[in-house]
């Protein structure tokens, strides 16, 4: 009668999950005991039977017909709660190949307009990781972000009369960004798609901030301009990064020259 | 079943992207038709759960955890559709109504269809927490901790479980000459 172990290891051999130092256990059972030879040689003619069998071609269509059934969400959500944010930026924008306009309208797709409440960043609860570099001119102030789920960098720099703030982030799970311009005397300009490959998923513009959701290799610029009333800049833009609702991440780039 | 490849084909489903839905179905089309066919023994009954296993996984997407593996999520909804459908239907006689009787003398010639045939008898036989394992260990080819971590056992008894289903497997064939 072959104990509970000789049946173990002799199962995990024919189903290839025998380490080095059971096998050489093995190996001198099988030696030492007729039935448990008899045993392997079983189990053995088990698996090739078993595996004999041809696997079965699915019905024809049966593929499409999943496809057809299945609803995925829409490619991209795009919002805008004030009027006053519609008007694109024109000039900077354009050395980027994309205004609002054309990348999103004409890109990406005007999809769905619905309100949306906006976060309010005094409330959010989270780990500040601000790293300004001081990079004046062109380069302008950088955030570096190194959390475990999302990485990359949000730089600052003049585009003409705009302030490009360029995002390049990776993160597998989607991350909403919020931008916030409260205060800054500065208004939403445009955006650019810097990468083909992937589409924002949500895009929103509401009582001053800009919220994007977005997942993957996340490349894209936003444009300000000034709000035409004046150009003293009161506030630092206000960068804020959440997943699944919370609040991952916060930091602050300079709006002034 | 490559896991990175997976998560990169759900990331772009979220997006709404139908070319990695397509992608995503065509690679697990076919091994999932095949293990609810296993567990079923009718093949309608097995293209029914596989369009309802991937209904369930796209209407659950935003719930799916990339920390674990997404074919054992999806087999795990598979097995659990397909005992669900045979609950539902009770589908023993249907299973016969596709076969060839199996009473034969064992000494005939069994060529690679009537083995098939033999052995998916011999599945039916098995009570449903035996042939599920031996689904998931011969014909999806899943390892005892994968085999553990879908249907939530502990691997000892996934051993146990294939064990005891063998050992009925291996009558079975006997009587018909197999073994």
């Amino acid at each position: 009668m072959l104990n509970e172990r000789i049946i173990d290891l002799i199962q995990a051999d024919v189903d290839g999950e025998l380490d080095d130092h059971d096998r050489a256990e093995l190996s001198g059972e099988l030696l030492q005991s007729q039935e448990a030879r008899k045993f392997r040689d079983d189990m053995i003619r088990i698996n090739e039977l078993m595996a004999s069998i041809p696997s079965l071609d699915p019905p024809v269509g049966l593929q499409s017909k999943i496809s057809s059934a299945i609803k995925l969400p829409k490619r991209v959500q795009f919002s805008i709660r004030s009027s006053r944010w519609l008007k694109f930026a024109s000039h900077g924008p354009a050395t980027y190949g994309l205004s609002l306009a054309a990348g999103l309208l004409m890109g990406i797709g005007l999809t769905q307009v619905s309100p949306r409440e906006a976060q309010d960043l005094s409330a959010v609860v989270g780990t500040m990781m601000s790293q300004p570099e001081s990079q004046r001119g062109s380069a302008g102030e950088k955030l570096s972000v190194s959390l475990d789920y999302v990485q990359g960098s949000i730089k600052r720099s003049y585009r003409d009369q705009a302030i490009a703030l360029e995002f390049d982030l990776k993160s597998e799970e989607p991350v909403e960004v919020t931008i916030d311009l409260s205060g800054t005397g500065m208004r939403f300009g445009g955006f650019a798609d810097q990468d083909s490959a992937s589409a924002v998923e949500k895009f929103e513009v509401s009582n001053g901030k800009v919220h994007l959701l977005n997942s993957g290799n996340q490349q894209y610029v936003v444009f300000l301009r000034d709000e035409p009333k004046g150009t003293t800049h009161l506030r630092d833009i206000g960068i804020s990064l959440s997943q699944h609702g919370a609040s991952i991440y916060q930091g602050l780039l300079e709006s002034k020259e | 079943m490559d896991k990175s490849r997976d998560h990169e084909l759900i990331l772009r489903c979220r997006r709404g992207d139908r070319q990695a839905l397509g992608e995503l179905i065509k690679e697990y089309e076919r091994p999932i038709y095949n293990a609810a066919f296993r567990i079923l023994g009718n093949r309608d009954d097995a293209a029914d759960v596989t369009q309802t296993v991937f209904m369930k996984v796209f209407e659950r997407i935003d719930q799916y955890n990339p920390e674990y593996k997404f074919f054992s999520w999806i087999y795990r909804i598979a097995i659990n559709e397909s005992i669900n459908q045979r609950n539902r239907s009770k589908n023993e006689e249907s299973y016969e109504d596709e076969h060839h009787s199996l009473e034969s003398n064992p000494e005939d010639h069994i060529d690679a269809d009537r083995l098939s045939d033999v052995i998916q008898a011999g599945l039916m036989q098995l009570q449903e927490d035996y042939r599920v394992v031996v689904v998931l260990r011969h014909f999806s080819e899943m390892s005892y901790h994968d085999i553990s971590g879908i249907l939530s056992i502990p691997e000892k008894t996934v051993k146990s479980r294939l064990y005891s289903a063998r050992q009925l497997m291996k009558a079975q064939l006997a009587a018909l000459g197999e073994m």
